[in-house]
């Protein structure tokens, strides 16, 4: 590329980092300079640091992979189930976060799969269903290994719905199940007769009723639907008001066509308008199947999963394929439900951080006044930490925009080289599920990643380099 | 939005439209044919720019941490690194990242990251100027350790720090002026490096029609690396003039003679001539690391006994300051060299600038005083230096020293003793 020293050589701007000195004997001069206010990180992380910056890929590799992510264009397209589409049999199942073993599980883990068991038939009761759990008849897989993704415990057995979410862009595609409301739902922990009956019910008639809506109207883009629900109010994880009530609006006349009773579609109808989260299980495949396109780039330090299990945290990043980097997962802060306390509360669980890996979500909180109880209380807090993420990501994404930061792009790309040069973490809006297989939510806010899972990354995306 | 009402009161208004759906946006423009392209291009920027980049630095809400971030919100040109060196290549890779030319202050950065920065940098026509770079002067504006002197036709290029403010004292005494010292760090010359910023540079100030004449100043050179930018200096409009740190003041004479000026007579003020003439060794206690170079390889070919200590090195500046910002290291060998008669002459500059000791003759008066043998300072400073260029004469004259502002004439008057 043409050296270009017109910047250089005429009344340069000058940034700085270090040496206080050095920008007094600037200013001195009265000329304008800025400081950076970085502090050197915990001693040991230098090396990778080095190493990182002499990776002559990374830089490309970076934009190539954050780009990647945001030309992504996935669409709803329509409904399947899990044994058709990923091919999982009977005792198979997935589960949100890294791989992790029936004996580590954490409560809610446990009560989702128990009822998942009960939900297949595979148990007559909950105590049958928790001996073959321990006896070690079920096999368990990530989500994420299976190009799937899960809210909290992230179960999803054979014959569950799924959406399919597709990405003609990148040819992606990313799968996830169908949303239970809040309360006692299966993806809390819960495994009561109600819950089960509600998977049945979403299984035999919403389930169909939804995928003949979709076939009616056509492939649903959800990039355009989180535009349009950022500026309304939600930030795509915690808040997800704004984006079910555009989702019904504009598949209403859809469902509405379908070939069954007006009292079978009042009853969908119902469901959506009682779950502010309906949505959420669209918009995670989709935040999914676009971070998916930056996967397997050489050199790119840039987040493509973070997702819990209840007991770790665990990220994948570009340059190191499917290796997970963990560390046991803190436990959320935030707002209970009345009646639990903070000893009820899980550890941090689901895999629905990947709307984080996105850019929104905890990235976005200054999208969702409504709901700064969770970060603190304040407005100025969830701008406060929107603007810290701009700090540790690669990109802005122009087509998801901030209304209040004069149309912003979202923060995105989570860059680990940065978050541990910064020591700034992710924010991480969640749920809180019960600590207790069989609870259910107890409430919801926010979370901080281990810092160590974004150090072991950066450490080995940094040894790749060597020995390019 | 291109939604079906906005598109056909396009189609109404003459626009060819073509298919679209309510959640695209929908931008409709005449233009002539061959301006289409441009037109796309500018709304492509206006959609993807970075809405913090509109807003003045005084007004960010948020103090960033990061280097890179900084750069971006406010669209640095150049970011100042002076972190520990063990950090300084990661926040260089940010700056280049984010489009700024990195100076980088910090020593103690390996080869293979340099190499690596200046590879990426001249991937995205950007500058490394360093690491271990003492001294740039960019528009005027000096950076580190620079003397204050008037924008002028000169360009300079240093893998040299000290020598590089040599040439500064000598410009500002013949009334010539600098625009611009970009400072290479001292390794970029070799031929490990092989002058990756050096031809960036050539580029640069070629580019710059203010600037009538090229100096190189460098403390070490690669054999293939001079034959290399020899070759690209003599394809250029603008004269290049290589500055040799064996005798800098002849160099800096050559280079102003290109300039069509002259290096008046060089200064010196007090005499050393009434000292007892000392008859034992020259001793050399200097900060700058080129001009020790300069007066070893004087005081060699004169054949004179001379023992040249650079305490800038490495050695003698871990856990304590360089000796351009505190003169305590220097204040204890003046006073062993006091006491010491196989001692019979003292050598030592004293470089002013921004970034350098604000009073280093207060600091040294009481130290010299204390010498009965000869002592001979080369004063690199200019007329402008906050120290007060004359105060600074003053001292060291009344503290017995003879003063040079030139170090080759410094130490030719010093291996005559």
């Amino acid at each position: 590329m043409e050296q270009d020293g017109a910047g250089l050589l005429r009344n340069p701007k000058i940034s700085a980092v270090g040496i206080q000195l050095l920008s007094d004997a600037i200013r001195d001069q009265g000329i304008s300079i800025a400081d950076a206010t970085w502090q050197p990180p915990r001693e040991g992380l230098a090396l990778s640091l080095s190493r990182i910056a002499a990776d002559q890929r990374r830089i490309n590799a970076n934009q190539q992979a954050v780009q990647a992510m945001i030309e992504a264009r996935p669409e709803v397209v329509g409904v399947t189930t899990a044994h058709q589409a990923l091919g999982l049999e009977r005792r198979q199942f997935l589960h949100s976060g890294p791989p992790i073993s029936w004996q580590n599980a954490s409560g809610p883990l446990r009560g989702a799969l128990v009822g998942a068991l009960l939900l297949e038939g595979e148990a007559a009761d909950a105590d049958e269903a928790w001996r073959l759990c321990e006896a070690n008849e079920i096999e368990l897989l990530p989500c994420h290994s299976r190009g799937a993704v899960g809210p909290m415990a992230g179960v999803i057995s054979a014959s569950m719905s799924l959406y399919e979410v597709r990405d003609e862009v990148n040819q992606q595609v990313a799968y996830s199940n169908l949303n239970e409301g809040l309360g006692k739902v299966l993806r809390m922990g819960a495994y009561s007769p109600e819950v089960i009956d509600r998977l049945r019910w979403i299984n035999s008639q919403l389930a169909p009723i939804l995928s003949e809506a979709f076939a009616r109207h056509g492939p649903f883009d959800v990039r355009a639907l989180l535009a349009q629900s950022l500026q309304m109010g939600d930030e795509g994880h915690n808040r997800n008001r704004a984006g079910s009530a555009l989702f019904l609006r504009e598949m209403s006349a859809s469902i509405a066509q379908c070939d069954v009773s007006s009292a079978e579609i009042s009853q969908v109808f119902e469901f959506i308008n009682g779950n502010e989260h309906f949505v959420l299980n669209m918009v995670m495949p989709a935040a999914k199947a676009s971070a998916d396109a930056a996967r397997n780039i050489p050199g790119s330090t840039m987040v493509v999963a973070m997702a819990r299990n209840g007991t770790e945290f665990g990220i994948q990043v570009s340059g190191a394929g499917d290796q997970w980097f963990t560390a046991p997962a803190n436990t959320p802060e935030g707002i209970l439900f009345p009646g639990f306390s903070n000893k009820d509360i899980n550890p941090d669980i689901g895999d629905s951080t990947i709307m984080e890996t996105y850019g929104i979500g905890g990235f976005a909180m200054v999208c969702a006044p409504a709901i700064v109880r969770f970060v603190g209380g304040s407005v100025e807090l969830a701008h406060q930490k929107t603007h810290q993420m701009y700090e540790i990501t690669l990109a802005e994404n122009p087509h998801l925009q901030i209304a209040s930061l004069d149309f912003r792009g979202t923060p995105t790309g989570i860059d680990v080289a940065k978050v541990v040069s910064t020591q700034i973490l992710p924010a991480v809006n969640t749920g809180m599920a019960g600590k207790e297989a069989g609870i259910g939510q107890v409430g919801a806010g926010l979370v901080e990643p281990p810092m160590s899972c974004f150090e072991q990354a950066l450490a080995v995306v940094a040894e790749s380099g060597e020995s390019t | 939005m291109a939604t079906t009402l906005n598109m056909e009161l396009a189609r109404t208004a003459g626009y060819e439209i073509p298919e679209g759906s309510g959640s695209e946006l929908l931008i409709a423009f005449r233009a002539e044919e061959e301006a289409i392209s441009r037109c796309l291009q500018l709304i492509d920027d206006l959609l993807n720019r970075s809405q913090e980049s509109t807003v003045a630095h005084e007004t960010l809400n948020h103090r960033p941490r990061s280097l890179g971030r900084l750069v971006t919100d406010l669209q640095s040109d150049v970011a100042l690194i002076s972190v520990p060196g063990e950090y300084a290549a990661y926040q260089a890779v940010e700056a280049i990242e984010a489009g700024a030319h990195p100076v980088i202050f910090s020593d103690n950065v390996s080869i293979k990251n340099e190499l690596s920065l200046k590879k990426q940098a001249t991937d995205l026509g950007l500058l490394v100027m360093g690491p271990d770079c003492g001294t740039v002067i960019l528009d005027g504006v000096g950076l580190g350790f620079a003397n204050v002197i008037p924008a002028g036709p000169i360009g300079l290029i240093s893998a040299s720090g000290t020598g590089a403010q040599q040439v500064l004292a000598l410009c500002d005494h013949a009334g010539v002026g600098v625009r611009h010292v970009l400072g290479l760090g001292g390794r970029d010359l070799t031929d490990e490096i092989g002058g990756i910023s050096a031809h960036t540079a050539l580029a640069m100030l070629e580019d710059d029609p203010t600037v009538e004449v090229i100096g190189i100043v460098a403390k070490e050179v690669g054999p293939s690396t001079r034959e290399l930018l020899e070759d690209a200096a003599s394809k250029l409009s603008t004269p290049v003039v290589w500055v040799p740190t064996g005798d800098l003041t002849d160099g800096i004479a050559q280079l102003l003679e290109i300039a069509n000026f002259e290096l008046p007579a060089l200064p010196v003020w007090g005499s050393a001539i009434e000292r007892p003439n000392g008859s034992g060794r020259l001793v050399g206690l200097f900060s700058g690391g080129t001009l020790a170079v300069e007066a070893q390889a004087i005081a060699q070919a004169s054949g004179c006994e001379a023992e040249i200590v650079d305490l800038g090195a490495d050695e003698y500046t871990v856990g304590r300051p360089h000796p351009m910002i505190d003169n305590t290291l220097r204040l204890e060998r003046l006073a062993e060299v006091s006491r010491d008669e196989t001692v019979g002459t003292v050598l030592l500059d004293v470089v002013l600038g921004h970034g350098a000791s604000p009073d280093p003759a207060a600091e040294l008066q009481n130290a010299l005083g204390d010498i009965s043998v000869p002592i001979f300072v080369s004063l690199i400073g200019t007329n402008g230096d906050p120290q007060n260029f004359d105060s600074q004469v003053n001292q060291l004259t009344q503290a017995g020293a003879e003063v040079h502002l030139s170090n080759a004439s410094a130490t030719r008057a010093a291996v005559i003793r």
